[in-house]
């Protein structure tokens, strides 16, 4: 029976909710939302989630330099995450658990107000989670509804 | 952390979002070029300075777990 997981729209993006954790990186539970971007080939935690989970990028192996959203970014190999999402089911509130892989994007610029653009970009789930996952992706803009499904 | 507590946390995530999508124009008024830190239909703390926002966070001991940090801007940004 195919499963879903509701996705909401917010300025305009599909973002999903989700909660994630690296015991590699020692990082807990923390709330974490992903915009899909169905533009982008690969998944990214952006340089403002990278601080706010305070990952330690500097010295981890960095991969070639992405450009995203008009700025350019250095890209750094992440160890895998666990990622909790709530399945849509009216009757039990259950989650599902994904094993997630992200590069961590950190901004090259220097200027505060560069760095403030580059900031505000969020976190992006692309086409390789889409396709890693095994999850089809289904818009219906006329009707405000969005969701990834999966074979439960 | 129990599996209720973790499905509390993404619906109140969710709910979160959908508060910051209807107050929008609002927190764009009131914060321009800001990052923002929300829970629970909230904003607690907001600062232009991304690392001057996490050390307030941080100053006031504040869980950061469960809260959302945004940029708002009237610009809107393109990815």
């Amino acid at each position: 029976m195919n499963q879903r997981v509701l996705l909401q729209i917010v300025e305009g993006r599909l973002v999903l909710t989700s909660v994630i954790e690296c015991q590699h990186l020692r990082i807990s539970r923390q709330i974490m939302e992903f915009v899909i971007d169905t533009g982008s080939p690969n998944s990214y935690l952006s340089d403002k989630d990278v601080k706010r989970l305070q990952i330690p990028i500097k010295d981890r192996p960095s991969k070639e330099e992405v450009d995203f959203g008009g700025s350019r970014y250095k890209q750094v190999s992440l160890p895998e995450f666990k990622m909790y999402l709530l399945k849509e089911d009216k009757e039990k509130k259950e989650s599902i658990t994904l094993n997630l892989f992200l590069s961590a994007l950190k901004t090259m610029k220097s200027s505060e107000k560069k760095i403030q653009m580059a900031q505000a970009l969020p976190s992006i789930l692309g086409l390789d989670f889409l396709k890693n996952q095994k999850l089809s992706l289904h818009v219906i803009l006329t009707e405000n509804i969005a969701y990834l499904e999966y074979k439960g | 952390m129990s599996d209720a507590m973790l499905v509390q946390m993404l619906i109140s995530g969710q709910n979160d979002l959908s508060w910051f999508e209807s107050n929008l124009n609002r927190l764009k008024s009131e914060y321009n070029n800001k990052f923002i830190a929300f829970h629970n239909q909230t904003v607690i703390e907001s600062d232009s300075n991304l690392d001057h926002l996490m050390r307030k966070l941080g100053d006031k001991s504040i869980d950061t777990s469960n809260l959302f940090i945004k940029f708002v801007s009237k610009v809107k940004a393109i990815l």
